[in-house]
């Protein structure tokens, strides 16, 4: 007997049936297997229609089928080797689980991928799509600037900050892809930075206080390597929203408390306490990170911005200044009509922009940027 | 006892302003959660508030400065004692912070309440200093 022939025991049910067709002409009834509609997205352990890897309902239910491989985890080694672990443990690759019966999977494994977090290909973003996620320049905060009109309030996009997005998506493995990318884009400029981690955060707040850390490295970086200061015009937008938001809940909780005395009156009181707040903890951050805001340097914090085109000199103070653009934080909505606005675009440092920061708990519109008239 | 390392000590009496600022929202822990100011502290932001205020001594006056030294050591004290914000210790502590910014701002420009402190004019040209 040949020793290519297989044994009757092992053939296949489709080879058998093709055997008595040889032999009697005759089709088996019954034989043919069931058909199936094509999906390459279903389940294997039970056929049911699942989602699309990357699909917002992916990471609701993170086992997904991958026929085609395309989801696979890389080989190569990630920007998270990057970190510095005391522990020393590193970030562990998503798991693999191979299921079905012993028998069947040695033939044929099936191999599911804990959901990678990859952006959703089919997701819109930039140009007729919505605003990019993260980010990098103010004219994509503000996405309407470039083309205003000279003088023109420009309102921000929604939820600029966007610092829980990949957090709030339950995923530890969407924030890691999120924080090697990050990692990545800090190393693309300066190879030698490492990220000191305490390993991976498991709370919501950690994440987002990872990735926090992890943009405003980027935009620092940006700054003091290559001397582009427009990622941390970015950074300072975000924080002092975010600063502004928090300081406006606590001072509102405070003040009904009885525990702001009015001088003038409720926003005079609850407004000084957020500007305050945000001043100083901007001051702080730019410390610890080590940037420098003393006079004549591109960023300040409450720095005098003094107007020479006059007889005499005067000055404004905005509450922060990074490069080109001035920021203030306020309760009242301001606008070219307002002094201190016209003020701050005379002044020498001729800004192209006024970013007016206002608590997003006073409703849309709440934060924009004011074009610098003609 | 080891030095606490403060993240920035303000300058001036504005910049305590700020900072006291800070103090009234984020009390009774003074935490940071962002992120962004690791290990900031309630041994932190005093040890920034009362560099900040020695700082200024001269400038405030050595009754001022020894009254400004006197309301935060209280106002430590209070918040100290009711770290989770649930008994009047803390709303004490916050009484002392309303006192040290009036004494701040009585020894300020002398601006009366109200009047925006973002605006003013600088040195004459002819003049400058």
């Amino acid at each position: 007997m040949p020793e290519n022939v297989p044994e009757a025991g092992i053939k296949s049910a489709e080879r058998l049936a093709f055997e008595f067709y040889l032999r009697t002409g005759r089709r088996l009834i019954g034989a043919a297997p069931t058909e199936r509609k094509f999906n390459p997205y279903h389940d294997p352990r039970n056929g049911q229609f699942t989602f699309a890897p990357g699909g917002p309902r992916s990471l609701a239910d993170a086992v997904f089928s991958d026929r085609q491989g395309i989801w696979k985890p890389r080989g190569k080694p990630t920007a998270r080797d990057a970190f510095i672990s005391p522990q020393g443990d590193s970030p562990s690759s998503a798991p693999e689980v191979s299921v079905g019966s012993p028998s069947s999977a040695a033939h044929s494994p099936v191999t599911l991928q804990m959901a990678r977090g990859a952006r959703n290909p089919r997701a819109r973003m930039g140009g007729n799509g919505g605003p990019p996620l993260d980010p990098l320049v103010i004219e994509q905060v503000f996405p309407n600037l470039r083309k205003a009109a000279a003088g023109s309030i420009v309102a921000s996009v929604d939820d600029f900050l966007d610092l829980t997005g990949p957090a709030r998506a339950v995923s530890a493995d969407l924030h890691h892809a999120e924080v090697v990318k990050l990692i990545r884009q800090i190393q693309t400029v300066d190879p030698g930075y490492r990220f000191e981690s305490l390993g991976q955060p498991r709370t919501l707040e950690g994440m987002a206080n990872e990735i926090r850390k992890l943009r405003l490295d980027r935009a620092l970086v940006h700054y003091r390597v290559r001397d582009e200061i427009r990622p941390l015009q970015v950074q300072v937008a975000r924080i002092m929203q975010e600063r502004a938001d928090s300081a406006y809940a606590d001072a509102v909780a405070r003040y009904e408390a009885g525990q702001l005395a009015p001088r003038l009156s409720r926003e005079e009181a609850i407004g000084n306490y957020i500007d305050g707040t945000v001043r100083a903890d901007l001051r702080s951050v730019f410390s610890v990170h080590r940037v420098d805001t003393s006079r004549g340097r591109p960023v300040r914090v409450v720095g005098r911005e003094y107007d020479t085109s006059g007889n005499d000199r005067t000055y404004r103070i905005p509450d922060a200044r990074v490069g080109n653009i001035a920021f203030d934080v306020t309760l009242s909505r301001k606008t070219l009509a307002t002094a201190q606005v016209r003020g701050f675009f005379n002044a020498d440092f001729k800004p192209d922009v006024v970013v007016i920061i206002r608590p997003t708990q006073l409703g849309a519109g709440n934060t924009y940027a004011i074009k610098k008239p003609r | 006892m080891d030095r606490v390392k403060v993240h920035y000590v303000p300058q001036g009496i504005g910049e305590i302003q700020d900072h006291l600022s800070m103090m009234m929202l984020s009390s009774p822990q003074f935490e940071d959660r962002t992120g962004l100011l690791p290990g900031r502290s309630i041994d932190t932001v005093f040890a920034e508030l009362d560099d900040g205020l020695k700082g200024i001594r001269k400038k405030l006056g050595e009754e001022s400065y020894l009254r400004l030294a006197e309301l935060s050591a209280q106002m430590r004290t209070h918040f100290e004692a009711d770290p989770e914000d649930r008994t009047s210790d803390s709303i004490k502590g916050r009484d002392c912070i309303a006192e040290m910014k009036d004494i701040l701002r009585a020894k300020g420009r002398g601006k009366p309440a109200g009047v925006p402190s973002e605006v003013g004019n600088g040195p004459s040209l002819a003049k400058p200093r």
